[in-house]
């Protein structure tokens, strides 16, 4: 391949780090997500509905 | 615990206003997305008027739909369900005016510059550095605004739309502010601070990522929040929405060097970005048909609520643009539809569909609730909805097939494979052109929709008496879940603990054994299967401490802005740190640039003023018909030079990477004037004035300084041996027209800009160690 670019070692080893934290981040609240309890879901899921309706009567 | 209740008087006036604000400025920026759709079939609506042609006219109507449009009713969305989400009132009312008069201002601003040719030509990212800092100003405000807002929340939990939002607002900042780095050489005009294959990656890096953060996370966290409240049921998967936020953000911001696929990129990066593209595929649909479900049992109100219409469609659009967007991004499919108008059309089945729609159905959602008062004409409204479906479907439709048809002319090929079917590009513009018809029909219906849309809410809102939204909370809310004891989270508390550590050295060491050499990728794989192990056991010996960190986690919004804002910005950061750390002298492959003369960088502005790259690439890519049609694929070192890049996305018409010394000065002198009396059926616009106008020489010191600040090797010039040069170069080309029967004189723009493209693909061949060639005399 003609596009060929030079990959310093320090640039590799920040980048191998960076992708391990962000990945760790992700797969650690993807695990988290999985094993929440169903009263937490729906605690959660529910969120949106902890108001008082503000609709006006219908016309 | 108290029981005194207290009554919270939401800001609802300010979401009125940025609603009212989304109104005005979808329209404005549609009705100019109709008119340079009109302009590609007739050239005469550009009216030989600068600021009314294609070229600046299109980055107008790019802002204007993404920044004023989806911008304004992003700030609507997230003020309205913030508030009610978090309990508690917008936490300044003086900032959040700042923030809705300082964004229109801009927008006003956006909307004269561009047009008189004031760019930093740069796609999305045109407005130039005043208005840049003042956008990164009201941005901030925005933030404080918003993250005051949830420290002075009466609900501990953030629900997953608030992620979004909070994903939205730290990474657009960080997106808009690298791509956004210049050096100003005036008032108006400034060069961004990378170059060539670094400034099209940085660009890209953003461009893509404008998308994936300004136009799909803050709508997804208004996907979370309206349509449950519209279809009155929670939505479908809370876990999924979990999973949906984090592999988004994580994946997304990879996904920038699919817009380079086939060019100059480097390879790695194009794997890169075609992979994480690929991967994106998951989160996407997951995140589609979690909006979907949502309306599980509530269906049939689709016969006769436009609200939940909307939203259904919009989030059916969602799935499909994020169908194709990881489609076009696999690299033989990209060397079909890039550069075509398959692109337009999908990201107008996102921005139409998606955006449009989901703008739409929250704004009727929103009216009777805003102003207390029932939508003036239901019927009114599902027209709209059936309006915008058939604008939308008749411009994606005319978009796939006219982008595939030129694509497929473009990369035809006779004689095995060595000699072009069509040659000539004009062949392949006059079959499509019914179809750019098409596509301007459907945009005018989609914005009658929007019109509509206009009406209604005048008359709903007219006459109405508008009424803040209250709450009444208990000062400590028993209902719900308190606080765990001792929540806070500090810094220690949130990087250093068994989770986080297990799950950042697991995927190391995994990375290692895939990425390593023998020992190093032997020693990643007995890390990654201790780390296995260890924490499998851990997290069944302590599962419970490690569930109580997550809880703490949830509720405390400055660690988990941190950690989204890690999750975001690793992408970025592997991507373009090696390639800005990376000696540029080295990595020019076989060519390096030649420097402009002082007269060429002027032609240069020129051509970055009137916006040719919205049409014309200047990157041959490394595919065989592109090479038999316009010349040698282009070089890294062919635009190491060039701030800004102009690699382009779009031929509108053909590359111009090779274009110098394919034709005469006259040939571009008269096409400039005329494109149809060298070209007949052309589509480009007149661009006379530049016979009219004079060359802008007095700004040129001030530009070389700062292109040599940023490393062009430009002689050391004095400002007279500028002006000398210029002068003498005008004159040898004014001279070789009036030999071929022009006069002009020398110093008129168009003698500049042929100085320009007459240097287009000029470069010396090179070995790449020997590449760090600076002048040291005055030879221009």
């Amino acid at each position: 391949m003609p596009q060929h670019f030079a990959l310093h070692a320090s640039a590799a080893l920040v980048g191998i780090i960076a992708f391990g934290v962000a990945a760790g981040i992700f797969v650690g609240f993807t695990w988290h997500a999985l094993g929440m309890t169903r009263r937490q879901v729906e605690r959660l899921a529910r969120l949106p509905f902890a108001d008082r309706t503000d609709l006006p009567p219908r016309a | 615990m108290s029981d005194r209740k207290i009554t919270i008087e939401f800001n609802d006036k300010i979401v009125r206003w940025f609603l009212v604000a989304t109104l005005i400025w979808g329209a404005v920026g549609m009705l100019v997305g109709v008119l340079v759709a009109s302009q590609l079939n007739f050239w005469q609506l550009n009216f030989n008027t600068p600021w009314l042609t294609f070229s600046r006219l299109r980055p107008l109507h790019t802002n204007a739909v993404i920044f004023a449009f989806v911008g304004n009713m992003m700030f609507a969305g997230i003020y309205y369900s913030t508030q009610r989400l978090v309990k508690a009132r917008l936490a300044s009312d003086f900032l959040s005016w700042l923030h809705f008069w300082g964004w229109q201002l801009i927008i006003v601003a956006a909307a004269i510059t561009l047009p008189l040719g004031f760019t930093r030509g740069k796609e999305y990212a045109e407005l130039i550095w005043p208005i840049n800092l003042a956008v990164a100003f009201i941005w901030v405000v925005f933030a404080v605004n918003f993250f005051w807002t949830l420290a002075r929340r009466r609900e501990p939990a953030l629900y997953v739309a608030i992620w979004f939002y909070i994903a939205t607002i730290v990474t657009v900042a960080m997106l808009y502010i690298v791509n956004h780095l210049s050096i100003p050489t005036s008032l108006l005009h400034s060069y961004p601070v990378f170059s060539g294959v670094q400034d099209a990656l940085v660009q890209w890096w953003y461009g893509h990522n404008a998308v994936a953060f300004f136009l799909t996370t803050p709508i997804l966290g208004i996907m979370y929040y309206y349509p449950p409240k519209a279809a009155e049921r929670p939505v479908y998967s809370y876990r999924l929405s979990v999973v949906h936020f984090w592999s988004l953000v994580f994946v997304y911001i990879w996904a920038g060097p699919h817009h380079l696929l086939n060019t100059a990129l480097p390879a790695w990066l194009q794997s890169l970005g075609m992979t994480f593209s690929l991967m994106l595929w998951a989160p996407s649909w997951g995140g589609m048909l979690n909006g979907l479900l949502t309306l599980r049992g509530a269906w049939h109100k689709l016969r006769t609520d436009p609200v939940l219409k909307f939203f259904a469609a919009g989030v059916t659009f969602y799935g499909m643009a994020t169908f194709e967007g990881p489609l076009l991004s696999i690299k033989s499919v990209n060397a079909l539809g890039h550069y075509t108008d398959w692109i337009i059309g999908h990201v107008h089945g996102g921005t139409l569909g998606w955006n449009g729609f989901m703008a739409a159905g929250m704004t009727y959602w929103l009216l009777p609730r805003l102003w207390k008062k029932p939508l003036h004409s239901v019927p009114l409204a599902n027209l709209h909805f059936w309006l915008g479906l058939v604008g939308i479907l008749l411009y994606v439709g005319a978009m796939w097939a006219s982008g595939i048809t030129q694509g497929l002319m473009l990369n035809a090929t006779t004689e095995h494979g060595t000699v072009l079917a069509y040659p000539n590009f004009l062949d392949t513009l006059n079959p499509i052109r019914p179809l750019m018809l098409m596509r301007a029909i459907g945009g005018a219906l989609y914005l009658t929709g929007w019109f509509l849309l206009a009406y209604n809410f005048y008359k709903t809102a007219r006459g109405a008496a508008p009424v803040n939204g209250t709450i009444e909370v208990f000062e400590e809310e028993p209902g719900t879940a308190p606080a765990p004891a001792n929540s806070s989270l500090g810094f220690l508390g949130t990087f250093f603990n068994a989770p986080t550590l297990f799950c950042i050295l697991g995927v190391g060491f995994a990375t290692a054994w895939m990425l390593g050499t023998e020992l190093v990728s032997t020693a990643g794989l007995a890390g990654a299967l201790i780390c296995f192990v260890a924490g499998f056991a851990l997290i069944r010996a302590r599962g419970r401490s490690w569930s109580a960190w997550y809880e703490k986690l949830l509720i405390n919004a400055l660690p988990f802005t941190v950690l989204t804002f890690i999750a975001v910005a690793a992408g970025g950061a592997i991507q373009i740190i090696p390639t800005v750390a990376v000696a540029r002298a080295e990595n020019v492959e076989d060519r390096l640039q030649v420097v402009y003369t002082p007269l060429e960088l002027a032609g240069r502005d020129i051509y970055v003023r009137e916006g040719c790259y919205n049409c014309h690439s200047q990157m041959i890519r490394t595919l065989v018909p592109d090479v038999l049609r316009y010349g040698e694929y282009s070089r890294l070192g062919e635009s190491i030079y060039d701030h800004p890049f102009q690699w382009g996305s779009k031929r509108t018409g053909p590359d111009l990477a090779r274009v110098g010394g394919k034709y005469p000065n006259i040939w571009h002198l008269r096409h400039m004037e005329n494109p149809r009396s060298i070209s007949v059926g052309s589509n480009m616009p007149n661009y006379p004035w530049l016979l009219t106008n004079n060359t802008d020489v007095a700004a040129l010191p001030a530009k070389i300084k700062v292109q040599r600040m940023l490393g062009v090797p430009f002689p050391p010039y004095s400002a007279a041996q500028i002006f000398d040069s210029v002068e003498q170069q005008e004159k040898e080309i004014a001279k070789d027209l009036r030999t071929a029967g022009a006069y002009v004189a020398p110093e008129k723009e168009i003698i500049a800009l042929t100085a320009y493209l007459q240097t287009l693909g000029r470069s010396q061949p090179v070995h790449p160690k020997a590449a760090a060639v600076v002048p040291t005399s005055v030879s221009p």
